[in-house]
């Protein structure tokens, strides 16, 4: 058995699973990566957005050569509420530079490039291949079958995505549950680019980022986004699973988005574009007390399968965390090999590194933003309130009143008592 | 109208969109006994790919073809309802933007 094992199998050709496989070969180590899409790439969806910045000096030149779209220079925020909406656009001179701290990303394109690196290291991908279990003998993880051939490792990394069926397989972490996860949905449509450019202010190597929250979710925790491609424009929804499950809600997951692209605050900018793809994704909410168990005997877990994700709502972030926490269980792995021992406690040094890192620092420092956003009246209140604030502040349909007394109107004893009171500890932990 | 919305209500012309490769298998299957499961209600709203609906006699069906593999349903279900795996290799959707 020893001549046939490879020093790490990994599972799923994500981020996370990329980022380990390349990390490995590029130290010569014997690593097979088990993808079931036809490519790497061809099952993944994300918003999508990706923080270079933390990612710039690792993985060599990368991110310089990546298939990135736009440099996201102008950030705006849209509350929306039924008939109404605020929209705030921001940008500055250190947003507008390029490169930028940010990419619009689509990841077929970013996975398959990240892919073909990882092959020039000298990592073998195997593609059109579903992995079908993990093997455990004696409480250890020691291979896995595919399409009933059985292959061993000293390791195996489970980067099979926010399911985590692997892991669950191994006893590190339960089912996850409709309260800790959300559907996002997604529509790519192409737009000609100089239209693209126009409508969002920004040059060519430039892109705008519009989040919205409101209405758009029935007021239930969520929001949609949309993102600027080079050629085309992402625009999708994020829906908690839970809430949009509850009654009073009537409306479907496709009509919700169909909705949403005839918003008035929407279709001005896609107008004209053509749909070119659909797609769906579980999101995570992610939350530092939902992150799997990380290693155990001859297992690690890496991405969104561990649970790195913080959703808040409007904004999703994964995608950093799976490829850091991709190349942590990396370096865990090269550890274990020099002591030649793949025990739970000689892998526990990924969660030491993870530790050090921004992987595990940003999960323990946001971990009650999403259980104090799980709030309807963020998603549905505070929208409606400040549109109809602004409503009164423009209206002219006669004598008006001064900007104090409109204000007095709004912000009554009851809805200040409201604010001070149930919604500023949550604020707080923002 | 612009033509952006005239997929508008239309799902099935959405996952047209899409390349998908065909599987001889059901990756996903309701239970036998659970086919009034009060979870697989919920299914019919949340599916993105609408692939679960209501009969008369009040049961839920479900056809796989078209499956975004997004997994909601196996989040809102669970393994008691649902016997939920990816499709085979080289089957299923194949996403060319993601
Ligand atoms: C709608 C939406 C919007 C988002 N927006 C953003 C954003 O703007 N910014 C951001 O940073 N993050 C965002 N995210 C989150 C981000 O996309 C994820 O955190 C990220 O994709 C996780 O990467 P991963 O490698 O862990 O998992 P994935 O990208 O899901 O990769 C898992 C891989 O494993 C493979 N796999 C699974 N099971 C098997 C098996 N049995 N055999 C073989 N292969 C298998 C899959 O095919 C897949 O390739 C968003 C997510 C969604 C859905
Ligand atoms: S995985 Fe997603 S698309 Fe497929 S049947 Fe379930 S909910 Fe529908």
């Amino acid at each position: 058995m020893e001549d046939n094992q490879f020093d790490a199998i990994i599972i799923g050709g994500g981020l996370a699973g990329l980022a380990a496989a390349w990390t490995l070969a590029d130290r010569g180590k014997e690593v097979l990566l088990l993808e079931k899409g036809d490519y790497c790439g061809a099952k993944n969806v994300t918003g999508g957005r990706l923080y270079v910045e933390p990612l710039k000096g690792f993985f060599d030149d990368l991110w310089d050569k990546a298939p990135l779209e736009r440099s996201i220079a102008r950030e705006e925020i849209c509350l929306v509420a039924p008939t109404k909406s605020l929209t705030v656009s921001y940008t500055d001179d250190s947003l507008s530079s390029i490169p930028g701290q940010s990419y619009s990303v689509c990841r077929a394109k970013l996975d398959r490039f990240f892919a073909k690196q990882v092959e020039r290291k000298g990592a073998v991908i195997a593609t059109k291949t579903r992995v079908d279990s993990l093997v455990i003998e004696n409480g250890a993880v020691i291979g896995i079958t595919a399409g009933g051939d059985t292959l061993y490792a000293k390791t195996v990394i489970c980067c099979d995505g926010v399911l985590s069926l692997f892991p669950q397989q191994a006893g590190l972490r339960g089912p996850l549950k409709p309260k800790h996860s959300a559907i996002g949905v997604k529509e790519i449509i192409e737009l000609d680019p100089q239209l693209i450019n126009e409508r969002f202010g920004v040059s060519d190597e430039q892109g705008a980022a519009r989040l919205f929250m409101g209405d758009i979710t029935c007021g239930r925790f969520g929001g949609g986004f949309l993102y600027t491609n080079k050629e085309s424009i992402s625009l999708g929804l994020v829906l908690g699973i839970e809430a949009f499950s509850q009654e009073g809600i009537e409306i479907s997951v496709p009509e919700a988005l169909d909705r949403f692209k005839e918003r008035p605050e929407v279709l001005p900018l896609i107008a004209g574009g053509e749909p070119v793809e659909y797609s769906a994704h579980v999101v995570l909410e992610g939350s530092y007390n939902q992150l799997s168990k990380l290693y155990g005997n001859g297992i690690l877990v890496a991405g969104d399968a561990a649970g790195f994700s913080l959703n808040a709502g409007i904004t999703v972030r994964g995608m950093e965390y799976a490829v850091m926490s991709g190349y942590f269980a990396a370096l865990a792995v090269e550890k274990a090999l020099e002591k030649n021992d793949f025990g739970a406690e000689s892998l526990s040094v990924y969660e030491t590194l993870l530790a050090d890192s921004f992987v595990l620092k940003d999960s323990k420092e946001h971990q009650n933003v999403a259980a104090s956003l799980d709030h309807d009246r963020f998603f549905s209140f505070y929208p409606s309130f400040v549109c109809d604030l602004m409503h009164d502040l423009y209206k002219v349909n006669g004598p008006k009143k001064r900007i104090y007394p409109t204000l007095r109107k709004h912000l009554t004893a009851g809805v200040m008592k409201d604010i001070l009171f149930k919604d500023f500890g949550k604020v707080k932990k923002l | 109208m612009s033509d952006v919305l005239s997929l508008k209500g239309n799902v099935k012309s959405k996952l047209g969109l899409n390349v998908f490769k065909e599987s001889s298998e059901f990756h996903i299957e309701i239970k036998t006994d659970k086919t009034n499961d009060k979870r697989l209600f919920a299914c019919v709203r949340l599916c993105p790919a609408e692939l679960y609906s209501a009969d008369e006699q009040g049961c839920v069906v479900l056809s796989t073809d078209g499956c975004l593999e997004c997994g909601t349903c196996l989040i809102i279900c669970g393994d008691e309802v649902l016997s939920w795996n990816y499709p085979q290799g080289a089957t299923g959707v194949q996403y060319r933007f993601g």
